[in-house]
């Protein structure tokens, strides 16, 4: 593999920091992001700043919680990553006629058969709900963090410095701090609670390790990804960007897409698509999920054989990342994503013409309808996709979530905190949202259905990342998961007390991973593992097939970019000279726009 | 415990509510809404109300409307005490009997609250655990605690607790009295209900949330049952006790309902021990 970012690789011990020592890539990336700070951000950069802008902070409401009971080293600790379920689920899974019928339409490719060899060793398939196995896990590379202060590294938003940093409490709040040579004093917002944060910590696990490392360990984290050698999760979701043209130019765009001209813009190939696939292939193994993202993936004159070149690899969850405009405009779009079984990634931000305003520039609430209806009609399962800001759309999470279990092509809603790095509008970096602010906001607008205790932070990445309940929901009302099995028990969470059911415990586990959607088959099978091995009725297993999702997911910026975090990311993007990059180092730490730079200089195979 | 949804259809509350009520904790309709744990805080709140009440080894302590006897036999594997469980529901005593291994110090009777089957002053701790507040004559079964501990002994009450007035009339119901809303009781009523049989008030904990969780999980187990039940009466039937359980839980949140634990010396004159 051709490792282009890494050629000025400067030859220093690994135990030396790089604090200092801005590369290539910090000069070229991050001076136009610095930019951009100045430009958008109430830049914050002294210590007397910092304090002013505290005082007008409200202190956050202490958790009733009381103290986590589980230490680290308890007796009940299990592989809740690993992915031993995952080859059963395929030996069950049929080609379908009609995905062949799309690849013929795609063309005739490189017709490479399924990789049967793989999980041959595994066993035959049973036919019960006892299908999901966990495996145990190695307690001694365990990384968390229970306390605070906790030392971490991240890097001036300003400069890309990379910097020793600390998650500090404040006022009941985690804050990231660092300070940069040059721009002094740097605080970030990194949660909202620190007893949440605290709790969250408790799920932490040990990740479960790639199969592939793909780059050394030489600059040190965030400067070293692909998949490094300290890396200390695989990749449970592969994003691919396969454009950055997009029909729309929204005010909020991570990505720094849009309609006009984009001087560094690119358009992958459908061959340069599969060997990314390839790839992430070869690092994981059996890749659990993979999401076609851009710019607006669904402008590509190729996507559908990009879609089904992911199928074709019998990668389980296949995604499209989409804003809906050819799904609500093109009436064979969705038809032709329900013959791939390909899951919709719907960019859905709320109702009001604010909100569209604010977030695209455009008044969408029609084409979203469209969209959403068209998929309904032709059996495409969506999950919407939010980026909440502060001041912005806090007040419709609640209508979202209620219109999306209204809805009948909708079983998820994610919620993203919006992410401050490409195009985004001014903010103040200590008063963003993070998924606390989220989950609190979503409670309280929906009181009947959501406790803050149904919101479990996933194990499989950094807890504080992503928080999902699953929901058993009918079109009236809707239950989340939690709230009816001691999930903490079943997980293993609750000190000196046995997992009262290792199958259970795996499906679990298995639901509340990155890889996981609602309303797909495995997440169907998962929940019905469950609901019959804690003795829901057997009513409810039919029930159980439709659960619904909601995620509150936090992805990090310039500003608090954690390394602590970013080793256990599970979400990665695959470029196009195969590395899996964690999604907020290429977010944060300069990689998009190399990664553009390299497209558009043709540097790239 | 798996299979089909249990019949929750509602026993006849209004000719017997005392029977009834202990009849309703051995069903499994009842079992299953609870997940198997009856009473707030479960486990650890039991062990806190034991120590609260000093419950230690060789202490007697009776549990009073003790159910399938899970809290005696906590307390005696837990403390090494002797605990004898008295439930005015013959089948909880079978099944509490079945479920004492041999060797146990602990006997189960059938009995009223109201006139407990035992002698006087023969235990050291008389433990009512989210049961007074469904006894319709609450001083009486008082001072049958009161009698069969002994001077210096301790009574320790866990339960719910009730601002009547701030209640919505729905709560007021029979219905809810098996559900230990209705006549339920407000702390300093059930403190001068102890001082009236003589006994000195120790200890008071407010576990509120604890009851708020339980009062979420019921909730939510009815609101699964109702989507799956087979519409029609029984749906309609789930669905009125789930509006039940949220009237429960907004109460709780206000204020109006909560759940205590509280202890109180049995008048005498030497102390305990």
């Amino acid at each position: 593999m051709e490792l282009v970012a890494l050629d000025d690789v400067r030859h220093r011990p690994l135990d030396e920091p790089e604090r200092d020592a801005p590369g290539a890539l910090e000069a070229d990336g991050l001076n136009r992001r610095h930019r951009q700070a100045r430009r958008h951000g109430r830049e914050v950069r002294g210590k007397d700043e910092i304090r002013a802008a505290l005082d007008h902070l409200q202190l956050a409401p202490q958790s009733a919680r009381g103290p986590a009971e589980v230490r680290r080293g308890d007796d009940v600790e299990h592989d809740l990553g690993r992915r031993g379920d995952v080859q059963r689920d395929w030996a069950e899974r049929p080609q379908s006629a009609a995905d062949a019928d799309v690849e013929r339409q795609a063309g005739a490719r490189d017709e490479r058969g399924p990789r049967g060899d793989q999980g041959a060793g595994e066993g035959g398939t049973e036919r019960t709900c006892h299908r999901f196995v966990l495996h145990g896990w190695d307690t001694s590379r365990v990384a968390a963090r229970l306390t605070l202060p906790a030392a971490t590294r991240s890097i001036c938003p300003h400069c890309g410095v990379g910097l020793d940093a600390e998650l500090i409490e404040r006022d009941g709040r985690v804050i990231l701090r660092r300070e940069c040579p040059e721009h002094g004093l740097i605080d970030a917002l990194a949660y909202g609670d620190s007893d949440r944060w605290r709790e969250a910590q408790r799920y932490d696990r040990p990740g479960a390790a790639p199969l592939l490392r793909q780059t050394v360990t030489d600059r040190g984290c965030p400067r070293d990804c692909g998949i490094c050698p300290e890396h200390a999760q695989h990749t449970c979701l592969g994003i691919i960007e396969v454009n950055t043209g997009c029909n729309l130019d929204c005010p909020v765009c991570f990505a720094e897409s849009g309609t006009g001209h984009q001087p560094d813009g690119y358009s992958l190939s459908l061959a340069q698509v599969e060997s990314m696939l390839d790839a992430f292939v070869a690092a994981e193994g059996q890749p659990e999920a993979v999401q076609l993202s851009g710019g607006e993936p669904s402008i590509h004159p190729e996507i559908l054989g990009m879609l089904a070149a992911a199928k074709a690899r019998e990668i389980p969850l296949v995604m499209l990342n989409t804003n809906g405009i050819r799904l609500a405009r093109d009436a064979r779009f969705a038809p032709a994503l329900a013959a791939l079984g390909v899951h919709v990634y719907l960019q859905f931000d709320g109702f009001d013409d604010a909100t569209h305003l604010a977030i695209r520039g455009r008044r969408l609430q029609a084409i979203k309808r469209a969209a959403l209806d068209n998929c309904a009609a032709a059996g495409v399962g969506v999950s919407l996709a939010a980026a909440v800001e502060r001041g912005i759309n806090e007040h419709e999470l609640g209508a979202i979530v209620r219109f999306g279990v209204e809805h009948p092509a909708v079983n998820g809603v994610f919620f993203q905190p919006v992410t401050h790095t490409g195009r985004h509008p001014a903010f103040n970096p200590l008063d963003r949202l993070t998924n606390v602010e989220v989950i609190r906001g979503l409670c309280a607008q929906l009181p009947e259905w959501f406790l803050e205790d149904d919101f479990v932070a996933v194990p499989c990445c950094s807890p504080p990342c992503r928080s999902p309940p699953y929901a058993l929901y009918d079109g009236e009302d809707l239950v989340p998961l939690p709230r009816l099995i001691d999930v903490d028990r079943y997980l293993g969470f609750v000190a000196n007390r046995a997992v009262p059911d290792l199958e259970v415990a795996a499906a679990l586990s298995g639901l509340f991973s990155a890889s996981a959607a609602g309303g797909t088959q495995r997440t169907g099978d998962r929940l019905e593992c469950v609901a019959c091995g804690v003795g829901l009725p057997d009513e409810l297993q039919q029930i159980a097939a439709r659960g619904f999702m909601v995620v509150a997911q936090d992805f990090q910026d310039e500003w608090t970019l954690d390394v602590g975090k970013l080793r256990k990311c599970c979400v990665g993007e695959i470029v196009p000279d195969g590395r899996i990059i964690p999604f907020c180092a290429y977010n944060a730490a300069g990689y998009r726009a190399q990664v553009r730079a390299d497209l558009a200089a043709g540097t790239t195979p | 415990m798996n299979g089909a949804l249990p019949d929750l259809s509602p026993l006849d509350l209004e000719t017997d509510p005392k029977g009834c009520c202990a009849r309703l904790y051995e069903s499994d309709a009842v079992r299953w809404l609870l997940d198997d744990r009856l009473h707030p805080g479960g486990e650890p709140l039991t062990l806190r109300i034991a120590q609260l009440a000093g419950v230690s080894s060789g202490a007697r302590v009776v549990d009073v409307a003790c159910g399938s006897g899970v809290t005696a036999l906590l307390l005696a594997r837990q403390f090494g005490c002797e605990a004898v469980g008295v439930d005015l529901g013959a089948r909880a005593i079978a099944q509490a009997r079945r479920a004492a291994g041999a060797g146990e110090r602990v006997s189960f009777l059938v009995g009223d609250a109201e006139a407990l089957p035992l002698p006087d002053a023969g235990f050291d701790v008389a433990l009512s655990e989210c049961s007074l507040c469904t006894f319709p004559d609450k001083p009486r079964a008082i001072a049958e605690m009161a009698r069969v501990v002994r001077a210096g002994g301790s009574i320790a009450i866990a339960d719910v607790t009730a601002d009547p007035d701030a209640l919505p009339a729905a709560l007021r119901t029979a219905a809810a009295q098996v559900a230990c809303v209705a006549d339920a009781r407000g702390v300093e009523e059930y403190v001068a209900l102890l001082r009236d049989a003589g006994c000195e008030p120790l200890a008071i904990e407010a576990h509120d949330a604890e009851l708020r969780a339980m009062a979420d999980r019921v909730e939510a187990r009815l609101r699964v049952a109702r989507m799956v039940a087979p519409p029609g009466e029984q749906r309609e039937r789930i669905r009125e006790a789930a509006t039940l359980a949220r009237m429960a839980i907004e109460a709780i949140a206000r204020g109006s309902l909560g759940y205590v634990l509280i202890t109180a010396r049995v008048s005498g004159s030497q102390p305990a021990g």
